[in-house]
This record gives C-alpha cells, sequence and structure tokens, in this order.
C-alpha cells in the first residue's frame, strides 16, 4: 500500500502543475464558449464600462480613496522611526514599506469591495433595474471587475507617484551620506567599492543581474577531472539515485531474505598531509585518532571504540573516514532521523597500488533498502570527515552491489544526467546548510574549502570604462566564538574573491573585501576576466574559523542598468494584476455567500497556497512516522494507522493547496526593493496565474449570477 | 383565447412559484397556477391584497425570479431575455436605484445600458425628466437626497428610456401627490394612447377603474377574477331600474308588485356599485370571514 502511495504522490507532482490550467481551461470552454455563447456574442463595451463606471462612481463618492492619504501618511511615519544602519539599507527599507503598503491598501479595498458589492446591491434591490435592462448577467460581472480595476488602478497610481516622489526625496538626502562618508575614508578601505558603486550609479538604480548557473563547494581548485574536498570542513557530495522497478525488487529482495546483503561501495582518491596543531585536535575530537588500527573495513554508526591506549604519534595520519545517508528527492534524511550530524561511518581502505583510488564498503542495513525501494529517487551523500584529509570526486564515485556468486553480482550506478541522458549524473560538490547559506569555512591566507559560482553565457556588453561590477550578497555565518554583529562592523572579516574566464584562462587576481551582515555590496572586476560570460567566481573565506553563508545567488554579474520608473511601473503592475485577481476571487465568492463570509472565503483561497507552504516539509510524506515518534506511539498498529492518517491529510492539503493561487507569482516587491529589475518573465507569470484563476473564476461567477434569483 | 403572438404582449402559462428556505423546503406559494394573457395595446390592472403574489408575478415576468412550475413569455421571448428587457420598461415597487448618482446620471447610465448613442441622450434625457416633472435643480442633485415622490417620478423616467413597448408599473401612485397621481394616470393613458401596453399593479382601486382596460384580481397566489372593468361591475344576476324622482308610496307599490310576481330580496337604493366593491367582496369571499355573502351593493 505505501509504495502505491508514494508513487501516486510522485504522478500527482506532475500533474499538479498542469492540472489548474487543464481546470481553467475546460471552465472556460464549458462555462463560455457552450453554455454562455450567446451571451458571449452580444457581449458590449458600453454596457461593461457603464457598469464599471458606477462601481467607479460608488467608490470615489463614497470617499473611499481618503484611505490613501492615510496609508501615505502611514509609511513616512514608519520609515522615519526606523533607523537603518546605512544609505543602501534605508533605500531598500523604504521601497519596502512604500510597496508594502500599497500592496496592503489595495487588496483591502479589493476585498472588501468586490466581496460587498453584489450582496449589498441584491439586498437593496437597485440590481432589479440593472438586469431588467438588456444586461447579461456576464457584462455585470465583467463590469464590476473592470470597476474595482479601475479603483485599484487609481490607488495604486497615486501610491506609485508617491512612491517616486519619496524615495527620490530619500535618495537625494542619503546620497550627500555617500559622498560624506567617501571623502572620509581611506582609499584602500573594503567598503570603498561599494560606496563608489553607489555614487556612480545613484540608489534608485535597476540592475539586471545575471545569476550563476550553479554553485558548488571544492576543496582546492579542480586539477584535471578529479574534483576536491577538504576533509572536516562540511563538505559532501551528493549521487543521485533513480532505481528502476526491476532494481527496486531486487533491493527488496535482499532486504527479505536473511543471510543476504548489498553494499554501497565508495570510490575516491584520498591525499593526506600531516595534519597540524589544529587538525590534530579535530583528529580527537572526532575520535579518529586511535582509530587506525581500530576501525575495521565497515562500522556501523557513530561508533568509535576509545577503550584500547594509545601507540600512534600525535600527528599520525588519520584515517580517511567517510559518513553516508540517504536523502529524498527534498534533501531530507531517509533513513529515519532527522539529525544532520547521524550517518553511518565508512572508512576507506587504502589501495594496494599507491596511486589508485581508495574504496570502502557498507553493507546496506535492512531499513535503508526498504526506503530504497520506496522512493521514486534518492540521494547518497557522503561527508568528508578526517582532518588533514582531501578526497577526489571522479566520475562515479558511488555504486550499490549485489553479490550473486563468488565472482560475479550486480551492479547499480547513478541516475543519468539530465543534460547528457548518456552518461551518469555528476556528483554535486557541496557543504553542510547553516542558518544564512551553504557553510564556507575559512582556515588562515584563504587555505579552507572554496566556493565556486560557475557563469555560463552571461550576456555582458563591453563597458566603456573596462571593468564589470559584481553583486555579492556574502553572509557571516559564524566566526569562532566572536560576536557575528561585531565583525561586520570592525571590518574584520575577509573574504576572497577571483574571477577566473574559462574561455581565455583570465583571472582577476585575488580581491579582498569585507562582506556586511545580510547586505549587498560591489566589485568592480576587470572586463576580460569575464568577456565571453563563461567564468568562475572563487570566493573563499580568509580567515582561520570564519564561516561563510552562502547562498545560490550570492553572486551575480550586473548585466545593465535599466531605469527605476520602469521598473517601479512593472512593479505596480504586477500589484495591479493581484489585486484584480483579488476582485475576482472576492466576486466569485460574493455570487453565493453573504459578504461576511466571502471576505473570509477570498482570503482564505488568496492565503491557503501560502499557508500550506508555511507548513513547509512538515506536510513531506513520511513524516507522519515522526509524528507518531514524537508523540511515543510504539505500538506498530497505532503507529502506523496516525502515521498514515497524517500523510494522507497532509497530501489532500497538498493536492487542495495545489488548486490555490500562489501569490509569490507575484513578486511585487522582491525584485525592486533589492534594485533589481522586474524581469519580463515574472510579468509573464504573474499574468499567468492571472489568467489561470481570473478567466475560470469569472466565467464561474457568471453561471452562478445567471442561475441565480437575484431578488433577495 | 387562441391569439396570435402578433397582439400578444405577454402569455403566462401556468405559472407558480413557491420560495423555498434555506434547506429547499416550501415556505410560501405565492403564486398558484396563473394563467394569463394580455394584449397589446391594452392597460391591464392587477389587483390584490397585500401578499397576493402581484409583485411576484411582476418579477417572474422579468426573470428576476424562476418559476417553479409554467412560464411566461413577453412579446414572444422567454422572460428575463435580453430581447424582451431591450423592450420593456419596469417600475419597481419602490425605488430601487444607485442613490449616490444624480437624476440626470442615472438615467444616462441605464440610457447607455440600452446602447442608446449619446447624442441621443443628450435630447432624451432632459425631455423625460421633464415629463415626469423633475425640475431642473432636483435633476443634479444626488438620489439619497429625493423625497419619496421625486424618486418615483426619476424611477418612471428611467422605466421609459428605452421608448418600451411593454411597460410594467409596480405600484406606480404610492408616494405622489394628488397632482402627481392625476399625472401619472394621464401618463398611463397617453402611454395607451401611442399604443404601448401597460401592466399595472396597484391598490388604489380608483385608479386603476380609471385607467384600466381589463384588470385581474389575485388572492392567495390564484386569479379569482378576470375581464374587462365594465362587465366586471356589471352583475347578471341583479336587474336594476332607475328613475327619477319616485315618491315613497311609488316605491313601495313597486315592492308590492314585485313580491306579488315572486321576486323577494329587493333592495331598492341608489346605484354605488365600484370596483372598490367588487375587490371586498371577492376577498372577503375567499377570506371566509363570516359574512358568507354579502349583499351586492351596499346598502348605502
Ligand atoms: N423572497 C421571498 N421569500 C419568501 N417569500 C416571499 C418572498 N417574496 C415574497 N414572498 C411571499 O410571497 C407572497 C407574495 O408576495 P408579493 O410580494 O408577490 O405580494 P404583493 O401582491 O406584491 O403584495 P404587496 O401588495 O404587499 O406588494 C407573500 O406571502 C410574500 O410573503
Ligand atoms: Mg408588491
Amino acid at each position: 500500500m505505501l509504495p502505491a502511495f508514494v508513487l501516486s504522490f510522485a504522478f500527482a507532482d506532475l500533474w499538479h502543475q498542469y492540472l489548474p490550467w487543464l481546470a481553467a481551461g475546460i471552465i472556460v470552454v464549458l462555462g463560455l464558449l457552450i453554455y454562455g455563447a450567446h451571451d458571449l456574442f452580444r457581449l458590449s463595451l458600453t454596457r461593461i464600462w457603464a457598469i464599471s463606471s458606477v462601481c467607479f462612481s460608488e467608490a470615489i463618492r463614497k470617499r473611499t480613496l481618503w484611505i490613501t492619504p492615510l496609508a501615505i501618511i502611514g509609511v513616512i511615519v514608519v520609515t522615519q522611526l526606523s533607523h537603518p544602519d546605512d544609505p543602501q539599507e534605508a533605500i531598500r527599507q523604504a521601497t519596502k514599506f512604500c510597496l508594502f503598503a500599497s500592496g496592503l491598501l489595495v487588496s483591502v479595498v479589493a476585498i472588501i469591495l468586490a466581496c460587498t458589492n453584489l450582496p449589498k446591491e441584491i439586498d437593496n434591490r437597485v440590481i432589479f433595474t440593472v438586469v431588467t435592462k438588456p444586461t447579461t448577467r456576464l457584462e455585470i460581472v465583467l463590469g464590476k471587475c473592470l470597476g474595482f480595476a479601475r479603483i485599484s488602478a487609481t490607488i495604486i497610481i497615486i501610491m506609485g507617484i508617491f512612491t517616486y516622489a519619496y524615495l527620490q526625496t530619500r535618495s537625494w538626502t542619503e546620497m550627500s551620506a555617500v559622498h560624506r562618508q567617501l571623502a572620509s575614508i581611506p582609499s584602500d578601505s573594503p567598503t570603498r567599492p561599494t560606496l563608489v558603486y553607489y555614487a556612480d550609479h545613484g540608489f534608485l538604480t535597476t540592475r539586471r543581474l545575471d545569476a550563476p548557473e550553479n554553485l558548488q563547494i571544492y576543496g582546492r581548485l579542480p586539477d584535471g577531472n578529479v574534483r576536491w574536498m577538504q576533509g572536516a570542513q562540511s563538505e559532501y557530495f551528493l549521487v543521485p539515485f533513480t532505481l528502476s522497478e526491476e532494481q527496486k525488487d531486487q533491493l527488496q529482495q535482499v532486504a527479505d531474505t536473511t543471510g543476504a546483503s548489498a553494499y554501497l561501495m565508495t570510490t575516491l582518491r584520498i591525499q593526506q598531509h600531516t595534519p597540524n596543531a589544529t587538525e590534530q585536535r579535530e583528529i580527537k575530537e572526532l575520535g579518529l585518532g586511535n582509530a587506525a588500527v581500530e576501525l575495521k573495513a565497515e562500522e556501523l554508526g557513530p561508533v568509535l571504540p576509545t577503550s584500547r591506549p594509545t601507540t600512534q604519534p600525535a600527528n599520525a595520519l588519520p584515517p580517511a573516514v567517510v559518513s553516508i545517508r540517504l536523502l529524498n528527492q527534498n534533501y531530507r534524511s531517509l533513513n529515519g532521523t532527522l539529525d544532520e550530524s547521524a550517518g553511518v561511518r565508512v572508512v576507506l581502505q587504502q589501495p594496494d597500488k599507491p596511486g589508485d583510488s581508495w574504496y570502502g564498503r557498507l553493507t546496506i542495513p535492512a531499513e535503508w533498502l526498504n526506503r530504497m525501494s520506496q522512493v521514486p529517487m534518492f540521494y547518497v551523500q557522503v561527508h568528508a570527515i578526517s582532518p588533514a584529509t582531501d578526497y577526489g570526486v571522479e566520475a562515479e564515485p558511488e555504486m550499490i552491489f549485489i553479490p550473486t556468486g563468488k565472482q560475479s553480482g550486480i551492479k547499480i550506478g547513478p541516475a543519468m544526467s539530465a543534460q547528457d541522458p548518456g552518461k551518469p549524473a555528476e556528483p554535486e560538490l557541496l557543504s553542510s546548510r547553516g542558518a544564512r547559506g551553504m557553510i564556507l569555512m575559512g582556515k588562515a591566507d584563504g587555505k579552507g574549502p572554496i566556493a565556486l559560482y560557475h557563469f555560463r553565457n552571461a550576456k555582458i556588453s563591453r563597458p566603456s570604462n573596462g571593468t564589470v561590477p559584481l553583486q555579492l550578497q556574502i553572509n557571516i555565518e559564524k566566526n569562532g566564538e566572536v560576536d557575528v554583529e561585531k565583525i561586520g562592523e570592525s571590518g574584520y572579516a575577509k573574504v576572497g574573491v577571483q574571477v577566473i574566464n574559462n574561455k581565455t584562462g583570465e583571472s582577476s587576481g585575488l580581491i579582498e573585501v569585507t562582506p556586511e551582515l545580510s547586505q549587498t555590496s560591489f566589485l568592480n572586476v576587470p572586463f576580460k576576466s569575464v568577456e565571453g560570460g563563461d567564468f568562475d567566481v572563487v570566493v573563499r573565506s580568509q580567515t582561520q574559523d570564519q564561516w561563510l553563508g552562502l547562498k545560490d545567488d550570492a553572486v551575480s554579474v550586473v548585466v545593465a542598468d535599466e531605469s527605476f520608473v520602469v521598473n517601479l511601473f512593472k512593479s505596480l503592475l504586477v500589484l495591479w494584476m493581484l489585486s484584480i485577481l483579488v476582485v475576482v476571487i472576492g466576486i466569485f465568492c460574493s455570487t453565493f455567500l453573504s459578504w461576511p463570509i466571502a471576505i473570509i472565503c477570498t482570503l482564505v483561497i488568496l492565503l491557503g497556497h501560502w499557508g500550506v507552504d508555511q507548513l513547509g516539509s512538515a506536510l513531506d510524506p513520511g513524516s507522519g512516522r515522526s509524528i507518531a515518534t514524537e508523540f511515543r506511539i510504539y505500538d506498530p498498529v497505532s503507529s502506523r494507522t496516525i502515521s498514515q492518517t497524517f500523510d494522507t491529510l497532509s497530501h489532500v492539503l497538498r493536492v487542495v493547496s495545489n488548486f490555490l493561487p500562489d501569490l509569490s507569482k507575484f513578486p511585487v516587491s522582491d525584485y525592486i526593493e533589492r534594485g533589481l529589475a522586474v524581469p519580463l518573465s515574472s510579468l509573464l507569470q504573474s499574468l499567468g496565474v492571472l489568467a489561470c484563476y481570473g478567466l475560470p473564476l469569472l466565467v464561474l461567477s457568471y453561471v452562478i449570477m445567471r442561475n441565480k434569483e437575484v431578488a433577495p | 383565447m387562441t391569439q396570435s403572438a402578433q397582439e400578444e404582449a405577454v402569455r403566462i402559462e401556468h405559472l407558480t412559484k413557491i420560495y423555498k428556505d434555506f434547506w429547499g423546503r416550501d415556505k410560501v406559494r405565492a403564486l398558484d397556477d396563473l394563467n394569463l394573457s394580455i394584449r397589446r395595446g391594452e392597460v391591464f390592472g392587477l389587483l390584490g391584497p397585500n401578499g397576493s403574489g402581484k409583485s411576484t408575478t411582476i418579477k417572474l415576468m422579468l426573470g428576476l425570479i424562476f418559476p417553479t412550475a409554467g412560464s411566461a413569455s413577453i412579446l414572444g421571448h422567454a422572460a428575463g431575455s435580453t430581447e424582451v428587457n431591450e423592450k420593456i420598461g419596469f417600475l419597481p415597487e419602490e425605488s430601487y436605484l444607485y442613490r449616490f448618482l444624480n437624476g440626470e446620471e442615472t438615467l444616462y447610465f441605464y440610457g447607455r445600458l440600452f446602447k442608446i448613442p449619446r447624442r441621443d441622450l443628450k435630447r432624451r434625457v432632459p425631455m423625460l425628466l421633464d415629463t415626469v416633472g423633475l425640475n431642473a435643480k432636483d435633476r443634479k442633485r444626488k438620489l439619497r437626497e429625493y423625497s419619496k415622490g421625486m424618486a418615483r417620478r426619476i424611477g418612471l423616467a428611467q422605466a421609459l428610456i428605452n421608448d418600451p413597448e411593454l411597460i410594467l408599473l409596480d405600484e406606480p401612485t404610492t408616494g405622489l401627490d394628488p397632482i402627481g397621481t392625476r399625472e401619472m394616470k394621464d401618463l398611463i393613458i397617453s402611454l395607451k394612447q401611442q399604443g404601448k401596453t401597460v401592466l399595472l399593479c396597484s391598490h388604489l382601486l380608483a385608479d386603476v377603474q380609471d385607467v384600466c382596460d381589463r384588470i385581474t384580481i389575485l388572492f392567495g397566489g390564484r386569479m379569482q377574477t378576470l375581464g374587462q372593468v365594465r362587465d366586471l361591475l356589471q352583475v347578471r344576476d341583479i336587474t336594476q331600474i332607475q328613475t327619477r324622482g319616485m315618491s315613497t308610496a311609488q316605491i313601495e307599490e313597486v315592492q308590492a308588485f314585485l313580491s306579488k310576481i315572486g321576486v323577494s330580496d329587493t333592495v331598492i337604493t341608489h346605484p354605488t356599485t365600484t370596483l372598490e366593491d367588487l375587490f371586498m367582496r371577492i376577498v372577503r369571499e375567499r377570506t371566509g370571514n363570516g359574512q358568507a355573502k354579502p349583499p351586492v351593493g351596499s346598502p348605502n
């Protein structure tokens, strides 16, 4: 039963993408083209406009727009009360407040107007004189919609003009602060490039960025086909597996047969150096110090012997240990525990010939075999554990092996690559996630691991001054015992950035910058290092024990500047589309509900998707099991009942939420507040969501209205 | 009773309306198997006590509510269709208009729903406002400031904006002053002269008697009587002898003669039979409240 359930879930996932569109299409075709063909045919813009104008006059004459100045006063008060650290942050906050206030205002007005209008007109019977004219119900629904869309457009225009004027004045005052600061700091200050960038471009700019294709964490720059990880630096690699039904059966069979085993084979290159003092301490802490002799070829669990007295010298090489876990497609642990550090440790065996790969063999526990044969795909996650050890990853580092005879067996390799189906997928080299992104641990002089942001086909036009700005959003995750807040201020944290052109080999050389907490900084790099658009940006932490937090898009290249007004307009356009969606949902609900319930219903429809997203991984399949464990229900029957009930419930919730509009597809202030151009694709995406939900809801409202007795 | 659709403005067949409650249970049988046909060009009166189903009939004819059974066809089309709405005017029992618009804007709005060109509206709107008697100052005032009579007038103007063929008036004279009432009656007569069909609901029986060609009286959702006003008021089994200047002695002699020839239960009085009498009689009969069969023609 469980596998079928999981399978249906996987299928459902695929379907969910297109199901809303399919449903929308069917509703529109049936409702409008077939049921409402006659009314569609005699649709009159004059009538729609007349009806919308009445809605509009109503809002104006009932002084609905008077809350706009209130919102403006609210924004001014809030921005005056907040004390941002620096000019850039001040502008960012002001933009955010303005757009947030506009969005809130428009949504509230739209919800209230749209939900109350129809019930009110039916209640006071004004609708009598409208529907007894040659208006179709379709024209009434569309007219109301248009009317409210016009009202929200008016509010948005007023708020837009205010936003622009307000931000312009803010940016003038902040710019003088930047000029003062530039005059006072030394010329080699790491904060200078960012200030120069703002002095050159102004605050109200709109950058178009090119994002990196991917981010990998390496132990050092790759040589040849081998990519390296440093041990004890939180680094790991991921290998995806997609098993065929046959392979799943084979694994299940092994699990079901006593005495049979399957192995996970690890093949890595290992380079070790004599541990320095820090590394010696780490080896001790990890319990690897006297383990070299002790550990067998495979060892389950973090069981490390401490009993036997050591005869090892302190600077002996540690065993090459990896820690292995299974992850599901959402990168959540599959083998029961959610604890990140837990994994099964495997000691790699030295090869007979020096220079060959080392290998490790793990007997796959029955529990794992069960999980492997149930999920659509899984990752094998391999952490590099041992200090003073570099792990070299080649094409197929992980392999499942089921022995069938003395010399023979079944080999199961990783999933095929998405880009090149002929080849197995390349392992991804990453590091553990902290609160602020992927962790990049620092060592003195930048000897620690490196983050490699790989850019491909970035479209950078030749700049006039020979340099191209990089935008950095590097966070400091942790710095030993030092307070994180202080580092940012003192300029203590140093980050090395180097750009290497993959085509020409041209390098920018190492540039040191000082990231500030959760802030955008800029760095000019020579055009030559990025020319052609195929380049790597290498980021490293230059200080011992200083951890950086790196997001996937922490480094991007500024390819063009756009007009702020245009970008503001685009953001407001997104907001307008959102408000139209709100209006349509409101009208839809009000066709069959009384207005207070219609308002609640509208809110539920609007926020449902977001709400389920907030619950997040709590609704992942399999979390029912952890609920049962959490409540200490060990009785297998009731535990299974609970976990299955929960899983079914969360599945239903997810499916339902998939039919609700996703408001995150309306990025009103997401881009503009970060100074980024709202991409056309994002506008189209908003329009898509609006069409996918707006059109069918309009048609449904029409169908309901046509079958509704409008007399109270 | 077979009339071609050409002559027939309204045809109602077996029209029944049962109001249901939230759970779909029957609540009120507001209209029960009504059959009715209104000819083109006539003024038809729909009478009945409160709650007898008059407004329900009109709402059904307009498609504001849907019949439980039966059908209504108006000017050859199904009730509520836009083809019908193009050619009718409707004055609801109270003025249900947008209260934040002024008189003129109201007419422009409804005019635009008929897609009447702005040029024509510029001519038509002031003319209509004149017809219903709203002066220049009142036209620019918001409807929420209107008195009841003024609201009634703008409501009437709105019903006439499209020069309709069939006009449904639900209690048109409520709220109007005596002059307004007179004007309303004159207007209905002039509409009739223009060849329009008028359906009139009213309690003011005198008005109905004055202007209607035919009437029907509803009670409890059922039609009680239907016919020419003149015929309905003529009472068949009662013979009335009208003379002038009979003395009391002569009257006694006539009475004696009548009883001799076997006619009893004679009332000799001055003729005062009105629509009101008819109305009262029907209502009393159906209510069955005591006076089983009140004498025709009240004894004054
Ligand atoms: N929406 C409704 N729900 C339930 N019952 C209703 C509804 N509308 C009308 N009724 C009932 O239907 C019956 C007929 O009502 P209708 O309004 O047609 O009467 P009417 O003849 O117009 O009365 P009046 O002279 O008072 O205007 C009444 O009993 C009334 O209570
Ligand atoms: Mg009535």
